[in-house]
């Protein structure tokens, strides 16, 4: 209820307090039109009301003003009364008026208890006025329209009350609600700032360490291969094996490095998108294939055109060199590589299907080939190191598209991805 | 800061790492070449090595620098530039050696006017190889300024 103040709340009962004040003057003045305005009267009424539309709206303010501060509210109110009534010797005031408008106003800002509290100080004041002060032969009539003016305020000033406490709990609810809404909003918000700046610093921490891992892999490859150059006689078999694993091993990190490189460079790649032929981009990768595929034999059937994409050229070739690349990697020992590339356009994206016939993997697998380090492959069987098709998936994702592998194990597999297309 | 062949054209070698120094004397020795090469281990060596400063006012005037992008306080960059805006040594070439093959340093060292980039090779092999490129375009291809 009125206890539950926001900083909404607050505003709107410091901006209608001049409003009430105004209208509480004018109110003021109109049983007043054929007597001289008595300044003193006005000045008492004007603070009395101030004090306790003052108190009422304190308490609201500050959900923290002390309690006596909030049951002081009825007790002012009739001091107010009392105070006007001796100020103008016991007559009938024309301000008094304006101190009906109290009730309404603790209805409008205060608390339930104190519009109870006001209401029965009125009919408790209006009861000693029209008894004690006011002619004793009128004062029957009197009390009674005293009275009848006193339980009309105070019914009415109940109902503001009430309705001002439902529309203000509605409101509560409302905002609570939109509070949440905006607090959630704003925690999706930070977790997913969050997020990308973690993903930021391990993209800038992949690249600076595979970057500096590459110095010293390169002294340790390099010298190892001048020590085999020039002692290798001095050495026997056993010496010459261990050095072999040396030189192996750097080589390895050196390329799974140069692959780590490659991969968070995909991510941090700046470069914007332009419109990018495929036929170009897969010649490209043909060409830097080109005596992969001459060694092994291997036959590429390609769409006589490939249509634009929206995406960065480099990348594009990359992914086709990853792709075709595999595919002549995995091949059957025992047929003839083929491969076939082929292209369909599907609303706004390109699909690209690479098909071969190599040695395929179980479609059970098909999900786990995109994650960095995943070979279904012993090392020594196959080479690779696992980040190729990471780098695939990464790329293709950059883009916006979709990849995903089928196989048939020793039948074949298709790799399948889409792009943008630039509309024609 | 010591000669390390005789004869011909004289290099600068601006490098920190002493693997990498060793192995591009490996490489010049592997090619049999005859240039003479001086080492300065940092990037102010370098410069003042250049400008022949005392205590290198026994050192030539270099025909060739071949510098690393990667050194401790003033980088190769720097050494690019102070190179680059300074009159006396603007005309000598320079060929920077790096271990990265990042697009932005190759950009940042073209950019910077150095005379090429080499990414340095990965294994022993390699590294002679492009030792002897450089050695041999810069000795026997190009034509370097004479010395005024």
């Amino acid at each position: 209820m009125s206890n539950a103040t926001t900083p909404e709340d607050r505003r709107d009962a410091a901006q209608s307090l001049p409003f009430a004040f105004a209208v509480a003057l004018g109110l003021g003045l109109l049983p007043l039109q054929d007597t001289p305005v008595d300044a003193l009267e006005l000045a008492i009424a004007l603070v009395a009301l101030a004090a306790v539309m003052a108190l009422a709206t304190l308490t609201t303010l500050r959900p923290n003003a002390p309690r006596w501060l909030a049951l002081l509210v009825p007790y002012a109110y009739v001091a107010a009364i009392t105070l006007l009534r001796m100020a103008t010797g016991g007559n009938r005031s024309g301000y008094a008026a304006l101190l009906y408008l109290a009730p309404f106003w603790v209805a409008l800002r205060g608390t339930r208890r104190q519009v109870l509290g006001v209401t029965i100080a009125m009919f408790a004041s209006q009861v000693v006025q029209t008894t004690l002060m006011d002619d004793v032969a009128n004062a029957g009539s009197s009390i009674r329209g005293a009275l009848l003016t006193a339980l009309v305020i105070g019914m009415m000033s109940l109902a503001v009350q009430s309705s001002v406490s439902a529309l203000r709990a509605a409101e509560t609810r409302v905002r609570r609600e939109a509070d949440a809404r905006a607090q959630a909003n704003e925690r999706l918000e930070h977790s997913n700032e969050l997020l990308e700046r973690s993903n930021r610093d391990l993209e800038q921490f992949a690249y600076v360490s595979s970057h500096d891992l590459q110095e010293p892999l390169r002294m340790i490859r390099s010298f190892s291969q001048l020590f085999a150059q020039r002692y290798a006689q001095q050495v026997d078999d056993d010496g010459r094996e261990l050095l072999g694993f040396v030189t192996d091993g750097a080589e390895r990190a050196q390329s799974l490095v140069a692959d780590l490189l490659e991969y968070s460079r995909v991510g941090t790649s700046d470069r914007p998108f332009e419109d990018a032929s495929l036929g170009d981009v897969l010649e490209r990768a043909l060409d830097v294939l080109a005596p992969m595929i001459e060694e092994s034999g291997a036959r590429v059937y390609r769409p006589d055109s490939l249509p634009l994409v929206h995406g960065d050229p480099g990348q594009l070739e990359r992914l086709f060199v990853n792709l075709v690349g595999n595919a002549i990697k995995y091949r059957d020992p025992h047929r003839k590589p083929e491969l076939r590339i082929e292209s369909s356009r599907i609303g706004q994206s390109v699909r690209v299907d690479v098909i071969d016939n190599g040695i395929g993997f179980d479609d059970e697998h098909a999900r786990r080939i995109f994650l960095m380090f995943q070979r279904l492959h012993a090392h020594g069987e196959y080479d690779g190191n696992g980040i190729g098709l990471a780098i695939c998936a990464r790329i293709v994702e950059r883009h916006g598209g979709r990849i995903e592998a089928h196989g048939v194990p020793n039948e074949g597999s298709v790799f399948s991805f889409t792009l943008e297309a630039v509309a024609a | 800061m010591t000669p390390l062949s005789l004869d011909s054209i004289e290099i600068l070698l601006v490098e920190d790492n002493p693997g990498d120094v060793r192995l591009t004397q490996e490489g010049f020795a592997h090619a049999k070449l005859h240039n003479r090469m001086w080492l300065a281990p940092d990037g102010e060596t370098a410069m003042r090595m250049l400008r022949r400063e005392d205590p290198f006012d026994a050192c030539p005037r270099f025909d060739l620098v071949l510098l690393d992008l990667n050194l401790p306080g003033f980088s190769g960059f720097d050494v690019l530039r102070a190179m680059k805006h300074d009159e006396s040594l603007c005309l000598v070439p320079v060929v920077v050696l790096s271990s990265s093959n990042a697009e932005r340093d190759v950009r940042a060292s073209y950019a910077g006017h150095a005379n090429c980039f080499v990414t340095k090779p990965a294994n022993f092999e390699g590294f002679v190889d492009v030792v002897h490129a450089i050695e041999h375009f810069w000795t026997n291809v190009a034509r370097l300024p004479t010395h005024g």
